[in-house]
């Protein structure tokens, strides 16, 4: 086990800026997600922290050793690719054993960890068959054990549950989750999906263009997100974000941006302190037990996430309201929460 | 009811298309297959040669019957050929799949100026063959810059004579081959090389394998059929070879570089022994044909093992 | 330590390509005095650099040569760019043809596996009867029967690598085509060729390059009037004046720039020419 510390992390490439500037903390055993659209930098950042790219500034260290300049083969870090990188011209044995044998460690030592590792992951049935025969589930706990067999004191994963369909994903998740409790890792996950990493994580890690918009836990993210970017990025759907000069509401500055998630508005009458406003029905989506209204507000759309029961038809005039102490206030010019 | 019909007369017109096409190639094939085959095979059975003074035709007035064919198992000539010709290949064969195989792995990293150094290791193999046998049989001259360079470590080497003495011959064609085809070597070797899957290299060096380890366990395995396209290729050219021998020294000193093409071409032009040359020809045609069928019949069985298996 | 031993290893091996080719030029350069000389006296730069090498080649008269040349430069590379461009077109239509026909409907499956044998067997095996039945059909020292031998030993090469091709390309393109009733020769030059066109440059390009480099053939099926240039250059010699080493090299050298050119320019594809289709870059 080992805390990664990532002090003013720089990857500059010819014309742009892939990851800039980057402070973050990773503690032990924690299970940590980078989370961000394609480009962020949140590859480019693993790939640094594994050793397979080199910082152009800044310094990676693990338990308070750096290891900037440490090549890749000696930072014991285990790294489970995105399409798995298994090797298929050999067996699942020689993979699982492959870090071992590169150690020329004794063969019944050997042999034993790995029989034991096949078990763990319930591979045993398919020991001696050559890997490019396995399933993807097979594959990705296969890549999973070939790396964690060499007790790693980091575990990366580059979106490893994206190759996997719906149904699969979610079960993979939980047991992602019990794997990381039972090996007692420090397991840095890498993801574009954010339900995946609220779910999963202990801490997130925001990223947008090469930039740390936010690292904090879910529940911080989700309930006071550091700037506009975190705020629609996180939560499904995305926080409503409406300047105030259309909504007039007091207590916030006239130019300010106001941000209020859709599970917090209801239709009715506003109590007092309430912010409300009159809009209009314009599409109602039906999504398992609960009901997404888009409303039209003075051209402005704003979702609001209602219970089954309420009755809604387009076109219909409702009050919205939101509690005052569900908004949250941004700056209009940066974005930055207030 | 109208659809199948319609589609029928398509694949009838496609099928038609498609027969038309390869008339060509077999007619082709036929010109420089079968009919000299059947010349070949005529001529061989005979002791014609065009000094003769007939026309090939009329071969049938020397008949010889099987008389060529025993020849050729008492010619020592032949049989020393033969083995020459080997023994080069054994020697070019192996070098140049080496010296290919390390330039692959040096360029696998990063070069600086990688672009211009690709090409211009692979500028040898486009030179005209017979073309770069006339450069070094000017660099092997005594008095070419190959013992100008030599004469700078070891004083006596403008005495040195490379076209004339039988042994330093052999080398002189060796090294020339060698030069002209280790960059096909490095160009397949490099571009199987290339193509095993760059994150599988990445994940064995994260697990802690060393270049080298990298390289035996992850590039090699999987660069199998590339090496032996590659070996078979060269394998089968070199045992062909004629050009550049035959303009370095035509196969001298006495036979000391006298490959099989060399002797047969000896034979042709020098002893005019046509029908004898046209034997040996068969001959080397049946042997190839059994060779290549043998090995064609074991790589479709082992195919369909594999498909099995799988 | 090893980044630096390989890229020495890289330069040096570089530096050994060029190497033989730079002492081409340079006896390109020099005058018949510097050809050969007693011991010590040559170098490896010329010291009285000269163009009379390549001004005799071509004109067949220069300071320095006693006799003049009988037959000029002119024709023999005039030779190899017909014989060679000639012998490309044969291989490239013959062979596309047939790999269209073999790919997409599957006749004739025995034509690849004939072509391939073609290209094991040594010249020297099949040439005799060959130069038989080309002096008995009056081919001998011809460019139209050198072209033909030259398109058809090359054919192996065009129908494998246009096979490929064609097999790699999806039939759908060809399937819309018919649907919209086009007949199979329309849809074949109208649709397909445009599509392969590339591939079609760049397999003429390495068949041309195969065929402008021949030697053996060259030397059995032609005798004065159409040697190639190969077969001029190495037979380049006078009476008087002996082995003309200057000149032959300042032809050599001339020789040797149109297909290095042309293979560097194609040399993303000299991987898949080289072993038939089988492996791409």
């Amino acid at each position: 086990m080992a805390s990664i510390t990532l002090k003013r992390l720089t990857k500059r490439f010819a014309n742009q800026t892939a990851v800039a500037e980057m402070d973050m903390e990773i503690e032990n055993g924690k299970f940590v997600a980078i989370l961000g659209p394609s480009g962020c930098g949140k590859t480019t950042t693993m790939n640094m922290i594994a050793g397979l790219e080199s910082p152009t500034a800044g310094t990676i260290s693990f338990n308070g050793k750096d290891v900037t300049a440490m090549p890749a083969t000696q930072r014991g870090v285990g790294f489970v690719f995105q399409n798995y990188a298994i090797f298929t011209h050999m067996t699942v044995d020689q993979n699982l054993g492959f870090g071992l044998d590169v150690r020329n460690v004794p063969k019944p030592e050997r042999d034993k960890k790995v029989t034991d590792m096949a078990a763990f992951m319930a591979l045993e049935h398919r020991l001696y068959q050559k890997a490019s025969g396995l399933s993807v589930n097979e594959l990705q706990k296969l890549a999973i054990g070939r790396s964690a067999i060499v007790e790693p004191s980091i575990f990366l994963l580059d979106e490893p549950l994206s190759n996997l369909d719906a149904a699969f994903r979610e079960r993979m998740r939980s047991e992602l989750r019990l794997l990381q409790r039972r090996l007692k890792q420090t397991m840095v996950y890498v993801t574009h999906d954010q339900i995946e990493a609220m779910g999963l994580a202990d801490k997130i890690a925001v990223m947008n263009l090469g930039v740390l918009q936010q690292y904090a836990s879910p529940q911080d993210l989700y309930a006071n997100p550091a700037n506009t970017f975190v705020a629609k990025f996180i939560g499904a759907p995305s926080m409503n974000i409406i300047s105030n000069e259309i909504i007039c509401a007091s207590g916030f500055g006239a130019k300010d941006l106001i941000g209020f998630r859709p599970e917090n508005v209801f239709f009715g009458k506003p109590g007092v302190g309430d912010i409300s406003f009159e809009a209009q029905v314009t599409f109602v989506e039906a999504v398992s037990g609960r009901k997404i209204v888009h409303l039209d507000f003075k051209g402005e759309e704003v979702l609001a996430v209602l219970g089954r029961h309420v009755s809604t038809t387009v076109g219909q005039k409702v009050t919205a309201v939101v509690s005052r102490t569900d908004c949250r206030s941004f700056d209009s010019t940066t974005g930055k929460a207030l | 009811m109208t659809e199948a019909p319609v589609q029928t007369e398509l694949k009838r017109q496609q099928i038609k298309m498609a027969n038309w096409f390869t008339v060509p190639s077999h007619v082709l094939l036929a010109f420089i297959v079968i009919f000299p085959l059947i010349m070949q095979v005529y001529i061989s059975l005979t002791w014609w040669t065009p000094m003769d003074g007939e026309p090939w035709y009329n071969a049938y007035m020397s008949f010889s019957w099987f008389d060529n064919y025993i020849e050729i198992f008492r010619d020592a000539d032949l049989w020393a050929a033969i083995w020459r010709t080997l023994l080069f290949v054994a020697i070019c064969v192996p070098i140049e799949f080496a010296l290919g195989l390390l330039l692959a792995m040096a360029f696998y990293e990063k070069v600086p100026l990688q672009n211009v150094l690709y090409s211009v290791i692979l500028i040898p193999m486009m030179v005209v063959p017979a073309i770069a046998g006339y450069t070094f049989y000017l660099i092997f001259q005594q008095t070419g810059p190959l013992n100008i360079l030599l004469s700078s470590v070891y004083p006596g080497a403008m005495e040195i004579n490379w076209l004339n003495n039988v042994t330093r011959a052999f080398a002189a064609v060796v090294i020339a081959d060698i030069w002209q085809w280790t960059p096909l070597m490095f160009l397949i070797l490099y571009a199987g090389l290339m193509s095993v899957p760059d994150d599988q290299m990445k994940a064995a060096a994260l697990l802690g394998a060393s270049g080298w380890q990298r390289f035996t366990k992850i590039a090699f395995p999987r660069m199998k059929a590339v090496m032996t396209i590659a070996v078979a290729l060269r394998l089968i050219e070199c045992l062909k070879i004629f050009d550049p021998i035959f303009v370095m020294t035509k196969g001298g000193p006495g036979v000391a570089t006298q490959s099989v093409s060399l002797y047969l071409y000896k034979q042709t032009f020098g002893d005019n022994n046509w029908s004898y040359v046209a034997a040996i020809g068969l001959a080397i045609l049946i042997l190839l044909s059994v060779i290549a069928g043998i090995i064609l019949s074991r790589s479709a069985k082992s195919a369909a093992a594999q498909a099995k298996a799988a | 330590m090893i980044r630096f031993l390989r890229i020495a290893f890289v330069l040096v091996m570089a530096l050994l390509c060029i190497a033989p080719l730079l002492w081409m030029l340079s006896m390109a350069f020099k005058p018949p005095e510097e050809w050969t000389s007693a011991a010590g006296q040559i170098t490896l730069l010329p010291k009285n650099p000269t163009f009379d090498n390549f001004i005799y080649a071509f004109t067949g008269e220069a300071a320095g040569m006693v006799v003049s040349l009988d037959r000029t430069a002119w024709w023999p590379f005039f030779a190899s760019l017909l014989t060679a461009t000639v012998g490309t077109i044969i291989a490239v239509v013959v062979g596309t043809m047939a790999a269209y026909a073999v790919s997409r409907h599957k006749v004739s499956q025995g034509l690849g596996l004939s072509f391939l044998q073609l290209r094991i067997f040594p010249p020297l095996a099949v040439m005799i009867p060959v130069m038989i039945m080309w002096a008995y059909l009056g081919m001998i020292d011809t460019w139209w029967g050198l072209a033909l031998i030259y398109g058809i030993v090359t054919l192996p090469f065009s129908f494998w690598l246009m096979k490929a091709y064609f097999d790699e390309l999806p039939r759908e393109i060809e399937e819309a085509a018919f649907v919209e009733g086009c007949s199979p020769w329309r849809t074949f030059t109208r649709i397909t060729l445009p599509i392969v066109r590339p591939a079609i440059a760049s397999t003429a390009l390495f068949i041309f390059i195969l065929n402008w480099s021949d030697y053996l053939v060259a030397l059995l099926l032609t005798r004065k009037e159409w040697t190639t240039i190969p077969v001029y250059m190495n037979a380049l010699a006078t009476a008087v004046n002996g082995e003309l080493f200057g000149v032959k090299a300042a032809v050599g050298l001339l020789a040797i720039i149109p297909p290095v050119i042309l293979g560097i320019s194609i040399q993303r594809f000299l991987v898949r020419g080289l072993t038939f289709g089988a492996l791409k870059q």
